[in-house]
């Protein structure tokens, strides 16, 4: 170790030289406190922006999930889970993962996330805006965004919402029965007040084991054939469910077919 | 006034250089200029351009000095600054790889947190790893130096490389690990024949994390 400092010697003075006399000479000058606090302030900006983002693309989230029903897809066993699968929105998905990722990189400077695992903030920020989100989705938010984008308030936002907000899993169908048939079928009336019959086949899963009465309102999954459901599976709404997943918009506010 | 000011800690220096003493400078200069080059030169094995890096770094230091937070220890930011900017360094050659994300610091591991006994066998050990630095990655070669040569300790080093400690740890033991197998392939049989008690026990004791 003696030998390598004594053969650097010559080498450090000259790069102390070069250093220290750009700074002395003035050619190098420190940033002022003020740079320093602007840049955090500017990161904190950012950093808050993304997390708004993040929390409001998982409360679409949870809008689709809910409003479209799908949420309540993977009921029906393996058919259910497979439709659900099919519908989920996935991009959705990827770019709250992509925010959640950028979080991560923002956070990281500070030695409280980086003295841990990754995996810890990661899950701490999932957590964080997926309560968040899911807070907002059951308040009134939601409706009274929708309501103002029914209204032709939020023109921007319209074609997103209709994008996102408004479809419902092809095959999938909900509303109030109102006459049941002596031949194992029934007719239900869907939100938007369509009239469909529903044909109940020796395959057609019940997850929930119920009778179907008239008045319950229902969700069904199965194939339009001749204008009638060959239902693969039916439950009952309840009061709870329907209270997380309400009636669809109306009409005119659906994506043409 | 030389005297006192040398009996400062890093921390009181920059202080003062933050309110307007920027010739006390110097006195950091003359504290990490050797332990900078050493660093440099031990993790970037074969560049030519390592004394300008080495200046760069402290030029940094200089312009962001009023970034440094007093509380907080000056060996780990400016350790930081030239990690930052030996790794940038890396990059731009493309001599050696060095992936943009690290799985290490994803999951957290069981290897201790507690540093290694490092005064066993100290000089055995340095003029091992001195002779094999260079057969390692990056990510392990620099916990290394940082380690046995720097003599930061794990929390420091966790604090110079942004991952968590127990990381730290991991890739210390892998690093000697690493090079314990390098021995097993090559020299190690005519190492043995010289010097065979002294070389095992060094890794053993390392080994035993």
């Amino acid at each position: 170790m003696a030998s390598e400092t004594t053969n650097q010697s010559p080498k450090s003075s000259q790069e102390k030289s070069t250093a220290l006399e750009k700074i002395k000479s003035g050619k190098v000058k420190m940033h002022s406190k003020l740079y320093f606090v602007l840049k955090t302030l500017l990161w904190a900006i950012g950093a808050v922006l993304i997390f708004i983002a993040s929390v409001y693309l998982v409360n679409l989230l949870f809008l689709v999930l809910h409003k479209s029903g799908l949420w309540l897809l993977p009921t029906f066993g393996p058919k259910g889970m497979k439709v659900f699968l099919s519908n989920f929105p996935w991009i959705l998905l990827l770019i709250v993962l992509i925010f959640v990722a950028l979080l991560e990189i923002l956070i990281r400077r500070f030695s409280v996330a980086y003295k841990r695992p990754m995996i810890y903030s990661i899950l701490a920020i999932l957590v964080l805006i997926s309560l968040i989100g899911f807070l907002i989705q059951k308040s009134s938010f939601n409706e009274h965004i929708l309501k103002q984008v029914e209204k032709g308030h939020l023109p921007i936002t319209n074609r997103f919402y209709n994008r996102y907000g408004m479809q419902r899993p092809e095959n999938v169908y909900f509303g109030v029965v109102i006459k049941i048939n002596n031949d194992k079928s029934f007719f239900i009336k869907e939100d938007n007040g369509t009239l469909r019959k529903v044909e109940i086949l020796s395959s057609t899963y019940f997850p929930q084991k119920i009778n179907i009465k008239e008045g319950d309102y229902i969700m069904v999954m199965g194939r339009m054939i001749n204008g009638i459901i060959r239902a693969e599976g039916i439950r009952k709404i309840d009061d709870l469910e329907k209270k997380f997943n309400p009636p669809p918009f109306s009409p005119s506010f659906l994506p043409p077919d | 006034m030389a005297n006192s000011l040398n009996k400062k800690t890093d921390e009181e220096i920059v202080s003062m250089i933050q309110l307007g003493k920027i010739e006390l400078f110097d006195i950091l200069f003359e504290r990490y200029e050797e332990k900078i080059s050493r660093y440099a030169k031990k993790f970037l094995l074969d560049y030519d351009d390592i004394e300008d890096l080495v200046q760069q770094v402290f030029i940094k230091a200089y312009i962001n000095i009023k970034s440094f937070d007093a509380s907080r220890k000056f060996s780990s930011w400016i350790y930081r600054i030239a990690h930052n900017e030996f790794i940038n360094a890396i990059r731009k050659k493309e001599k050696e790889p060095l992936p943009f994300f690290d799985l290490d610091a994803l999951f957290p591991s069981t290897v201790s947190k507690n540093d290694i006994d490092k005064k066993i066998q100290e000089k055995e050990l340095h003029s091992l790893l001195e002779k094999h630095l260079n057969k390692l990655n990056p990510k392990y070669r620099e916990p290394l130096i940082l380690y046995y040569f720097e003599c930061l300790s794990y929390k420091e080093i966790a604090d110079v490389l942004h991952i968590p400690t127990s990381t730290v740890g991991v890739r210390i033991k892998r690093g000697i690990e690493s090079i314990k197998k390098t021995l097993q392939k090559s020299d190690y049989q005519i190492w043995q024949v010289k010097q065979p008690i002294n070389h095992q026990k060094v890794l053993k004791k390392n080994l035993l994390l």
